[in-house]
């Protein structure tokens, strides 16, 4: 290329899609990276035999549940021996001490997650210097770390270390193709799920869905179908405040049901989601009883810091749950069947599934009770979903786009979030404003994100809801829980936030938009 | 489908637009120093002080940007070895790749380093590559009691080379850019340096309001400083003066700028030779009709003009209040707090102590009660609720 033309530069990586286009999984690579955390996995259990493993959500949860529920030769390890770093602190001490406690990141930059959970342990008087109880393992390190330690320790064990930074996005980008062809979000460990199959054809399903809500579909790079089912903040879809901690934010906050397709032909998981804010202080929540029951002390009591939050969003995921279940049964479809899942390995035969991984998230989660109480929202809907065929309703304009639009639109807001982080951090870092540094939270909120989505791009709320999904979908997109200050209220509260996911995806993003400009319009 | 960060990014890309971003700057900068109008008063051309250099770059990367979206960017998907020669002329290749980042007084193009640390902005990136011999277009004086800071708003800049050199820097350049090149050193040299900081400064309404609301909330810790000042008989001066810059750079942005701004507008709108870039122009530069003469804007003119008044007396009587003072051997101690007492009742804000004899018991700093609680209520009136 001449001088003059150099500013177009060369492709920074070949498209090694070659004729299927530059954003497909490629098969090959994601086996052996599958073999390849497999192996390194299975080594550690095998020689090292933990007791315990953490992993950091979500990628570590997704990749172990992978390995564990995916694949010809599934890893060999039980969802009881697993937590999230999330929720170590639910866990009494005595369930950690003495035991042999291996901490699991896929990706090491700096080292902060481990650090974090390392820190954890130790401030708990867990962790024992001689009997070095603890392992630290990572599968892929940066070059940046090697040069420095964990509070004076180094990993014990790793696959891939010394990377570049092109290396080690490219480990990343392979690792996130393996989980988006295994199922993605349903590797997750935090919602609940229940299973639908279909033998009326996709097109029903989406009619069912616009009785109420504005069903939106798309392709994940897995090639799976997905739908984003948005509910905005309407009367029909009102949270009760009374089940919920006093003072709760119930308006602009996520509030979904995703439904992903399985491996199973004609067979989609429903996933519901929904993440109210909740007070930082104001005491404990006094639970309803089959909640309380179900949830167990460790979260209603408080003692663990985010414990409520989740425990929350658990209880409230049953509403869109409902509102969908009843719109699928409102419609005139009669061949369809939903499975709900069996309340233990035992009764397994009869549904196929448990929600038995959500006890890494939840450790003190009663999946009997819950299970429970889905199967009576199920009958409630069905029962309330069949008196509402007799009524005559028109269903809402189908909103439907193509693939690459969204996927477009997904960097337009990626961008535009990464900026306004940036900018936010900018302001904080120049002034030690009180104003400045309480807006300054590592992320964004959902009201946030749909507020750039409106007003900058002019897009229709279940358009930027499933922009999300996308972002999320495409480890994109990392979410938090945060202290916020509502700026209505001037109340405090945890509330889900957004953010590019570390320091490489941030890096790539602001690369790209120092190349190609920032999207029209903002 | 998912998307690929790594298969959308190009090699050394950003190298080549940094350089060349920085030699169209300097182009505009040599244009604007070396020009001389006979029909207006010279305004010590020749060098450019930093405020007004920073929005000159603003300006340009706005406009630039806009035509790059208009032209470069539907190249951006293809791959490099097919574009062909007339698609690469006809096209402005690239956006400025530094990002607008909010700074003290305005949102400026800078370098991004980490979250902890503050931005750096243009002019003493461009000073740190001078000092490292690594640009050599522009020379930046900071001020000589402030030699080591070249953010400080006395820095000049001026062209490095000689005007000789200034077309042998446009090559590389594609035929369009040197064409928009070309139009905005004949349209940006004909405006004084009050028009390029405004025409710099604002862009739409949305960002002016922006701008505005984030003066309010950088002078916060400065209100909070002289709250405590003031309450604990402090000297407060250096807290009210900030104060003070806050208040009017919201008074410059809500209101004071407009009319340089709209003579900025029309200037270079009648300036430019072609009719897509003065479409590109218009669109990326808003009318002052539509940044100054919404409601929301008139209130938020007003908050300012309040801001301004209250700040201004604050710092009047923080002037006096400091020991090194000696008001009674000043003729001008009274004068200035009237006039500040005269910006207060255009405000519309009365009951404050018109004389410095009901501030300060006898000739001392130290303020009377009653005094002390009517300036917390002033200082109050500026915080954030």
């Amino acid at each position: 290329m001449n001088a003059t033309k150099s500013i177009w530069g060369e492709p920074l990586v070949s498209d090694r899609k070659g004729a299927k286009g530059s954003f497909d999984c490629f098969e090959a690579e994601d086996d052996s990276i599958e073999r390849e955390l497999r192996t390194f996995l299975d080594a550690e259990i095998r020689s090292w035999k933990p007791d315990i493993i953490v992993v950091y959500e979500r990628k570590g949860t997704a990749i172990l549940r992978a390995l564990i529920e995916c694949g010809d030769t599934p890893l060999d390890w039980s969802w009881a021996k697993v937590i999230s770093s999330t929720s170590l602190d639910q866990l009494p001490d005595d369930a950690l001490r003495n035991r042999r406690i291996l901490i699991f990141d896929d990706m090491v930059r700096t080292g902060g997650h481990i650090r974090k959970a390392l820190e954890a342990l130790k401030a708990r008087g867990v962790f024992d210097e001689q009997s070095r109880n603890v392992r630290l393992v990572a599968f892929a390190v940066h070059q940046q770390f090697t040069r420095s330690s964990i509070g004076g320790r180094w990993l014990d064990s790793w696959f891939y270390r010394d990377l570049t930074t092109t290396a080690y996005a490219k480990i990343r980008d392979r690792i996130i193709c393996l989980l988006q062809k295994s199922g993605s979000l349903m590797l997750d460990t935090e919602h609940i799920e229940v299973r639908i199959r279909m033998r009326e054809g996709f097109n029903r399903l989406l009619t069912a869905l616009r009785r109420r809500s504005d069903p939106v579909e798309f392709r994940s790079a897995g090639g799976r179908t997905n739908i984003t089912v948005f509910y905005p903040d309407d009367a029909s879809h009102k949270l009760p405040a009374d089940r919920f901690p006093e003072n709760s934010g119930f308006t602009h906050i996520v509030k979904k049901c995703r439904i992903v397709e399985r491996d199973t032909p004609d067979e989609f998981a429903i996933i519901p989601i929904c993440l109210p804010a909740i007070p930082t202080q104001d005491g404990s929540w006094v639970a309803w009883d089959n909640d309380a029951r179900m949830l167990g002390d460790g979260i209603t009591n408080r003692i663990a810091e985010l414990a409520t939050f989740y425990g929350v969003a658990l209880v409230a995921s049953l509403y869109p749950l409902e509102w969908i279940l009843k719109d699928l049964y409102a419609s005139e479809m009669e061949d369809f069947v939903i499975t709900l899942p069996s309340d233990s390995d035992a009764s397994l035969s009869r549904s196929g599934y448990t929600l038995n991984h959500l006890k890494v998230m939840y450790p003190s989660l009663r999946t009997d009770l819950l299970t429970r109480q889905i199967a009576e929202v199920e009958k409630r809907a069905h029962t309330e979903g069949r008196e509402l065929r007799r009524l005559k309703h028109q269903p809402r304009p189908a909103l439907s786009f193509p693939n690459e639009e969204l996927y477009a639109n997904a960097m337009s807001l990626l961008q535009a979030i990464r900026h306004t982080l940036d900018a936010r951090k900018a302001e904080a870092s120049q002034t030690s404003s009180e104003v400045a540094v309480q807006r300054c939270t590592k992320g964004l909120r959902a009201s946030q994100i749909f507020r750039l989505g409106t007003e900058k791009f002019g897009w229709e709320p279940p358009r930027i809801s499933t922009l999300f999904d996308i972002l999320i979908d495409d480890a994109k997109l990392v979410t938090r829980v945060e202290r916020t200050l509502d700026e209505e209220t001037n109340r405090e509260r945890w509330t889900r936030t957004f953010e590019p996911d570390g320091e490489v995806v941030s890096d790539l993003v602001r690369r790209y938009t120092a190349q190609w400009g920032l999207p029209r319009g903002f | 489908m998912g998307f690929d960060l790594l298969t959308l990014l190009r090699r050394d890309r950003d190298g080549v637009q940094c350089e060349r971003t920085f030699r169209a700057v300097y182009l505009l900068l040599s244009a604007w120093c070396r020009f001389k109008d006979p029909q207006r008063p010279t305004e010590g051309r020749g060098k450019l002080q930093a405020i007004p250099f920073d929005k000159l770059i603003m300006a340009f990367a706005r406009f630039w940007n806009e035509t790059f979206r208009r032209t470069g960017e539907k190249l951006k998907k293809k791959e490099p070895q097919t574009i062909t020669d007339q698609e690469h002329q006809y096209a402005v290749t690239f956006p400025v790749p530094f990002p607008e980042l909010p700074g003290k007084h305005g949102a400026g193009l800078a370098v991004r380093h980490d979250d902890d640390s503050p931005p750096e902005f243009m002019v003493k990136v461009l000073y740190r590559l001078r000092q490292d011999d690594i640009l050599p277009y522009f020379d930046i004086v900071p001020p000589v009691d402030a030699p080591q800071e070249p953010n400080d708003y006395r820095t000049t800049i001026e062209p490095a080379l000689s005007a000789a050199a200034d077309d042998g820097l446009l090559e590389d350049f594609t035929q369009k850019e040197r064409e928009v090149i070309r139009d905005l050193q004949n349209a940006f040299k004909r405006l004084t340096a009050e028009e390029l900081r405004a025409l710099g400064t604002h862009e739409n309404f949305e960002k002016t309001a922006a701008d505005i609301e984030r003066e309010f909330r950088w002078m916060q810790n400065a209100v909070s400083e002289m709250h405590r000042c003031i309450r604990a008989g402090m000297p407060f001066h250096q807290a009210a003066q900030e104060v003070l810059e806050f208040a009017d750079e919201a008074c410059r942005k809500s209101e004071r700028n407009r009319e340089n701004y709209v003579n900025a507008r029309n200037r270079v709108l009648a300036e430019l030779n072609h009719a897509d870039t003065k479409q590109a122009f218009e669109d990326c530069q808003a009318s002052h009709v539509d940044i100054w003469d919404r409601n929301e804007m008139k209130q938020l003119a007003k908050r300012a003009r309040c801001g301004y008044a209250r700040a201004r007396y604050l710092e009047r009587i923080a002037h006096w209040a400091s020991p090194a003072k000696q008001r009674s051997l000043s003729r001008n101690a009274e004068a200035a707090l009237a006039e500040a007492i005269a910006e207060l009742t255009s405000a519309g804000i009365r009951g404050l102590p018109e004389s410095l004899d009901h501030v300060f018991v006898g000739s001392s700093t130290v303020l009377q009660e009653a005094a002390k609680e009517k300036l917390l209520e002033v200082v109050a009136a500026l915080k954030i609720p």
